[in-house]
């Protein structure tokens, strides 16, 4: 039976191409099963496709911002009487919340005076071009144009200005991919103000993402501010990701409050790694994994 | 020689158009709000040319092509590649038959291969989140790259048609 099919020349010939068919589909399920797992192999072919994609994707791209930025502006023109009316009823609006801004900055700076403490700050911010996004329906990222050459590490959270779109998941040497809070991989723990309600963002590939395990879930209402909470550790606490939306078949929604409609540029949240101190306040740490100093053990010198 | 360096301008024409499609897949930036879908182009080159250069367009290039697409869009890598081998698989015999035929056919048979690259995409990014993803997005995604097809189809056939003598007309 076999010399009979590699005999015939077109036999030969169906063999290897449904052999180079069977090996092509087993290399894709192999390919799939690595993805789905987020194995690491996967991400050295991550980075090099970043780094290629991300600048021919800027380049391809300038003409669209061009095109958007005029429209843009033409649609602004028109709409101007609307937008002064609105700004001058804001102006009023933020006049009073001036006010409360610099007494609470003063009583602030008494009060750090009285306690001798001078913070300082702990994050550096960088700027970065949007140059793609994923454009589909089962992923929810865009690429932008700063990468481990900026100081961009992977989990860099990144904010829209007011608040925060996203967390860097690849990297490339001048590129990152950001997955934005909306997509299914993304799970943030945050807590609901007023109220201090620890709950958990969740991605689906909606407009809205929902707040599962909800410490409190009796206390949620509208228009609640969703803040991240540091529990994990990859975001700072405090900062803004939307309002509670709407309470649908159960599911608490958010309504995000970065315009991703308008991503052009973000910002960047580079966490600074000067120093780092060790929870029990034994060692005191450099970045490149060094004891600087040394504290003496307090059970030696008080036994002594 | 001439041959050789013919069929070897007809790969380089298909891998750089594919790969132009994937990349202003990727630029969708701007025109809409970043969790609107937009049109997979790289789909409609893949058909394109698996019907009207199946010898170019091998099994192994899908592979390359799927696997680009995914790793360049961010999605899972080789949920898109296994959708797109599969249905080119499937979709495989009725391919001759269909490349004879006017537009309209060719593009509901893209019509067929589109839904099936899509269902199975969804079918295998569900799988791998362990939750039913949103099907309406999909919906409109495979709607926008089904109404792309007709211009792909007009705009590659008329770079194929370049160097061809054209047809004379005997009857004059």
């Amino acid at each position: 039976m076999a010399y009979q099919i590699l005999g015939n020349r077109s036999g030969l010939r169906r063999l290897i191409v449904r052999g180079i068919g069977v090996g092509v589909l087993l290399a894709a399920v192999a390919i799939y099963i690595l993805g789905a797992t987020s194995d690491p192999r996967l991400q050295a072919l991550k980075e090099l496709t970043l780094d290629i994609a991300a600048p021919v994707t800027g380049v391809f791209g300038a003409p669209v911002r061009m095109v958007r930025r005029a429209t843009d502006d033409a649609g602004e023109f028109l709409d101007m009487a609307a937008y002064n009316r609105q700004l001058r009823e804001d102006i009023v609006g933020l006049s009073r919340w001036r006010e409360v801004a610099l007494r609470l900055e003063a009583e602030n700076a008494q009060l750090r005076a009285l306690n001798k403490v001078t913070l300082a700050p702990r994050f550096d911010y960088i700027t970065a071009q949007v140059v793609g996004n994923s454009g589909g329906a089962f992923t929810q990222s865009i690429t932008i144009n700063a990468g481990r050459a900026q100081g961009v590490r992977p989990g860099t959270v990144v904010m829209d200005g007011t608040a925060a779109i996203g967390r860097v998941v690849a990297l490339g040497a001048n590129a990152a991919r950001v997955v934005l809070v909306t997509d299914a991989s993304s799970r943030i723990p945050v807590v609901l103000t007023p109220g201090d309600i620890r709950a958990l963002l969740i991605g689906d590939n909606t407009a809205r993402p929902k707040l599962q395990f909800l410490s409190k879930p009796g206390r949620v209402s509208k228009g609640q501010r969703v803040l991240t909470s540091n529990h994990g550790g990859i975001f700072p606490k405090g900062l803004p990701l939307g309002t509670v939306d709407a309470l649908v078949d159960n599911v608490v929604r958010v309504a995000p409050s970065a315009d991703f409609g308008r991503l052009e540029f973000v910002r960047l949240v580079i966490e600074r790694v000067d120093l780092t101190i060790d929870p029990d306040a034994v060692l005191i740490v450099r970045p490149d994994g060094e004891v600087e100093q040394e504290i003496p053990d307090r059970d030696e010198g008080d036994g002594e | 020689m001439k041959a050789f360096w013919l069929s070897t301008l007809t790969f380089a024409l298909v891998l750089a158009s594919c790969f132009l499609a994937i990349l202003l897949s990727h630029v969708a930036l701007g025109v809409g709000p970043v969790s609107t879908p937009w049109p997979r182009l790289g789909i409609g080159l893949v058909f394109f040319w698996r019907l009207h250069r199946p010898g170019t367009m091998t099994m192994p290039l899908v592979l390359v092509m799927g696997l680009v697409q995914d790793l360049v869009l961010g999605s899972i890598p080789g949920a898109g590649t296994l959708a797109l081998l599969v249905s080119v698989l499937l979709l495989d015999r009725m391919m001759p038959s269909l490349r004879t035929m006017p537009l309209p056919w060719r593009w509901a048979g893209f019509g067929v291969f589109a839904v099936m690259t899509f269902a199975l995409e969804w079918v295998l990014t569900s799988i791998a989140y362990l939750s039913f993803q949103p099907f309406d997005l999909v919906l409109v995604q495979g709607a926008m790259t089904f109404l792309c097809y007709p211009p792909i189809s007009i705009s590659m056939r008329q770079v194929l048609r370049i160097g061809r003598t054209p047809r004379r007309n005997f009857q004059g």
